[in-house]
């Protein structure tokens, strides 16, 4: 009796954390899920990048900066610093296994939860899990869907379709949509799709990047390049 | 997400004192005097330039190329062609922006960060050659052969940004070689101006509209 009431709670409480991880029907058949269809398009080394990134706001309100990221994947470490097209630095920041110093802030860039938020957007983009473990997938009409859990009870949602589009979405532990990204164009051999865009969603922001790839090189990261 | 918000309506005047420091920082002398002569004698500017951003972060520099163009009193078009288009346009007092997107030049919110009268208190005291006058730099002459105009910040907020700026002057009477911006934490902007032609007649409506 004390087994099935603990089973019935752990049914209850575990699928209203992570609703969108409940079988569901409208995603098709469920399928093993396959690294080739569930994993996300970006560098698998240690790298850096640079973009041209156009911020869009609400009432059609746009500006472009350049957005260089350096990211050792090995040890957790994340640079990401922003630029105005006339070569001025707006923003530096390391971000150290979710530990995010600021090296340089531009107001208002140096308030509130913008260097969060920053590095929140740069690792969706390009830092996201991999692993196949725990991943439920679907496949519906050649259109294939896998979601996995995240570190916040969240969810991780990839769609891929035969042509090779990729859609990446982010859901809170309610099942609500907080970031929305996919990438065009073509993949470099490094792993730099050469066109994304993200939107996110006002849960988390209210807020679209458009980003261009400049350039992307893999690197063997030494420390000082993420040292103020 | 306020602060990206906040950002977008109120950036430091820092970006706009660059850009109108440069352009029309034409001239040779032996004292300020002498450089306010000579940039209140210069009618038009145009020319290329190659900026080279150093970092150390970077593996080289982030070369951005472009043109400008100037014309008295108060006109300025700054164009950067790669590695992302974008066009600043200044034109009696009117200040717009453009970047690229989607193949066609849309307006960037930036130009409505700043607030209209330092861009034209910065318009106004390069047309004037008047360094010494400005507000946010002193100014000073140093070296010689070739002669350097030293731009050092008056505030520590605004050193925060920019530690010193440097422009070189080229052995051409007027004309420009470099602009030098030095920024904290071992970071700088070169731009190097090519193809200066002075004087040369510059139709008003490059200055008013984009491409």
């Amino acid at each position: 009796m004390k087994r099935a009431a603990f089973l019935g709670l752990f049914l209850v409480f575990g699928t209203a954390c992570q609703p969108l991880l409940r079988p569901d029907r409208s995603l098709g058949s469920p399928v093993p899920p396959e690294a080739a269809s569930c994993s996300i398009p970006h560098p698998q080394k240690s790298f850096r990048a640079i973009h041209a990134v156009d911020i869009s706001l609400p009432l059609g309100r746009q500006s472009t900066v350049l957005g260089i990221i350096i990211a050792d994947l090995a040890s957790g470490r994340l640079r990401t610093t922003l630029l105005s097209l006339e070569g001025l630095m707006l923003f530096d920041a390391t971000s150290v296994n979710s530990v995010t110093r600021v090296h340089h802030a531009l107001p208002p860039l140096d308030a509130g939860a913008f260097a969060e938020n920053l590095v929140a957007d740069v690792k969706f983009l390009f830092w996201p899990e991999n692993s196949t473990a725990g991943i439920q997938a679907w496949r519906k009409d050649g259109v294939t869907t896998c979601r996995r859990a995240t570190g916040r009870a969240g969810t991780l949602e990839t769609v891929s379709a035969g042509s090779g589009a990729r859609i990446l979405r982010q859901y809170d532990e309610k099942g609500r949509l907080l970031r929305e990204a996919a990438a065009s164009g073509p993949v470099s051999p490094e792993g730099f799709p050469q066109k994304m865009r993200l939107e996110v969603h006002p849960l988390a922001g209210d807020y679209s990047l458009s980003l261009e790839l400049v350039e992307g090189e893999l690197i063997g990261p030494s420390d000082s390049l993420f040292e103020p | 997400m306020t602060i990206m918000k906040r950002y977008f309506r109120s950036i430091s005047p820092a970006v706009f004192a660059l850009l109108v420091f440069a352009p029309p920082a034409e001239c040779r002398g032996s004292d300020l005097e002498t450089v306010r002569q000579s940039m209140s004698a210069v009618k038009s500017i145009s020319a290329e330039f190659i900026q080279s951003k150093n970092m150390k972060i970077l593996s080289k520099p982030l070369i951005s190329k472009g043109h400008f163009y100037y014309l008295a009193p108060g006109n300025l078009r700054w164009e950067y062609d790669s590695p992302v288009k974008n066009v600043l346009l200044m034109d009696r007092g009117t200040i717009r922006k453009y970047s690229w997107r989607d193949g066609r030049f849309e307006p960037d919110l930036s130009s409505r960060l700043e607030p209209i009268r330092v861009v034209m208190e910065q318009i106004s005291g390069c047309l004037n050659g008047s360094f010494a006058e400005n507000k946010y730099f002193a100014a000073s002459l140093t070296g010689s052969a070739p002669e350097k105009i030293e731009l050092l910040p008056r505030s520590d907020e605004f050193a925060k940004m920019i530690q010193r700026i440097i422009i070189t002057l080229s052995k051409v009477p007027g004309v420009i070689q470099t602009v030098e911006i030095l920024e904290p934490g071992n970071s700088s902007t070169l731009i190097k101006f090519d193809r200066v032609q002075l004087d040369a007649p510059l139709p008003d409506k490059i200055f008013q509209s984009v491409p």
